[in-house]
């Protein structure tokens, strides 16, 4: 295991290389001392000549991790192999592995945190949702005003798609919730099939409709606002009084929409990463 | 514009949106549409069909083969290499643009998208396609 460090332009790269053993680690905790007063803020380890990583050996990139943000600095990783990633990734080590192409990306993603949730954050996916359901459904729409969800309270549904939204500094999710009646005329508003319920056939429209609005919202935020938010997949569930149960002490936003086709909502919900 | 005989190929893995675009293309007058749900489905069904695919529109995001690798795959092939290629995606950040143009697409449509965007588009690719082959 050897570590070979260079400054370039205000990131402290370091290119690790062998495999990351913890029987070496005093190598590395030798090291991460003369790093840590280092002026550099955002540290990128460069893995492209790592060849393994013991499983235990996470434990000691875990307490650098943890010295940089009491420093106030940021460790992202680059040319990490994939199979290391998802191995660190199902070893709940989601927060301390965070992979970046470049170090462009990676001051661009150490920024200073925005407010978590802000109108700035809501408005491209209110934008979104209504070019959206205006252009694919043909089914104008008239935002309602957003509100905080209160755990108790229960919006009656039967399809909704959700999505994750993952970023340097939040995770969440986004979800659109349909009544089966209203989804069916919107469905029939874009397909131009009358359907009297719910198929497997035609759930996938609400996670494509998710998708198409979360690809809209997304390209605003992170090409003109720097979010970086990550690409993802959507899951569909449907059911009689489905209900959305969040794990998370932040309540949730619902922004209602009014319609020709009836009333649906959106409905986003924001931890901070590693909260 | 396309000949309206032009076979033309939807390949996406959302049902939803495979009806979407033949009903569209329908509307624009096509009236020879095949679907193919995914990347792997869709190459099969260009090497098989006969007579020939003139018009792929793909989506990008698919599971297995992307409509990017079926592009890719499309375009290393000699019998294909012309064949007019547009990519439909629900994203259109600026490197994923730059990413298809490398990779020969004819055209990027961004969902959503209305049947006169869809027009537009196809007589975009059309004319780059004139002047490529």
């Amino acid at each position: 295991m050897q570590f070979i460090v260079e400054e370039k332009d205000g990131v402290q790269v370091i290119f690790a290389s062998g495999v990351l053993d913890p029987k070496d680690s005093s190598v590395l905790d030798a090291q991460v001392k003369t790093w840590l007063v280092s002026p550099a803020m955002v540290h990128v380890m460069d893995c492209k000549q790592v060849t393994d990583v013991r499983a235990t050996f996470y434990r000691h990139l875990v307490l650098y991790n943890q010295q940089l943000k009491s420093y106030g600095k940021h460790l992202f990783f680059m040319n990490i192999n994939p199979k290391f990633v998802t191995q660190m990734r199902a070893d709940g080590l989601v927060s301390v592995v965070v992979t970046v192409q470049s170090l462009e990306e990676a001051k661009k993603r150490s920024a200073p945190s925005r407010p978590v949730v802000d109108v700035e954050f809501i408005n491209p996916f209110i934008l979104a949702t209504r070019k959206v359901l205006e252009m694919q459904a043909q089914t104008p729409l008239n935002p309602g005003k957003a509100y905080l969800r209160k755990p108790e309270e229960r919006i009656p549904m039967e399809i909704a798609g959700v999505i994750g939204i993952q970023c340097a500094d939040f995770t969440g999710t986004i979800s659109i919730c349909f009544r089966a009646e209203v989804f069916l005329r919107i469905y029939e508003n874009m397909v131009g099939e009358k359907h009297e319920q719910i198929s497997s056939e035609l759930e996938d429209a609400a996670g494509e409709l998710l998708n198409i609005i979360f690809g809209q919202a997304k390209t605003v935020l992170n090409d003109t606002r720097g979010y970086n938010l990550e690409k993802s997949i959507p899951t569909i569930l449907v059911g009689d009084k489905l209900k959305l149960h969040h794990q998370s002490r932040n309540p949730s936003i619902v922004i209602p929409f009014e319609s020709s086709a009836g009333a649906f909502h959106l409905e986003i919900l924001i931890d901070k990463a590693g909260g | 514009m396309f000949d309206k005989a032009t076979r033309v190929l939807v390949v996406d893995d959302m049902l939803t949106m495979r009806k979407i675009v033949s009903k569209t293309l329908k509307e624009l007058g096509f009236t020879d549409i095949t679907e193919a749900a995914d990347g792997q489905k869709a190459w099969d069904a260009i090497q098989a069909a006969n007579p020939p695919i003139g018009l792929i529109v793909s989506d990008w995001n698919m599971p297995n083969c992307t409509g990017l690798d079926l592009l890719k795959r499309v375009r290393a092939d000699g019998r294909f290499k012309h064949t007019p290629f547009v990519l439909l995606t629900a994203e259109s950040e600026s490197h994923q643009v730059m990413e298809a143009v490398k990779a020969g697409v004819d055209n990027y449509i961004v969902k959503p998208f209305t049947a006169e965007t869809l027009k537009t588009k196809l007589e975009e690719a059309h004319k780059r396609t004139q002047n490529r082959s």
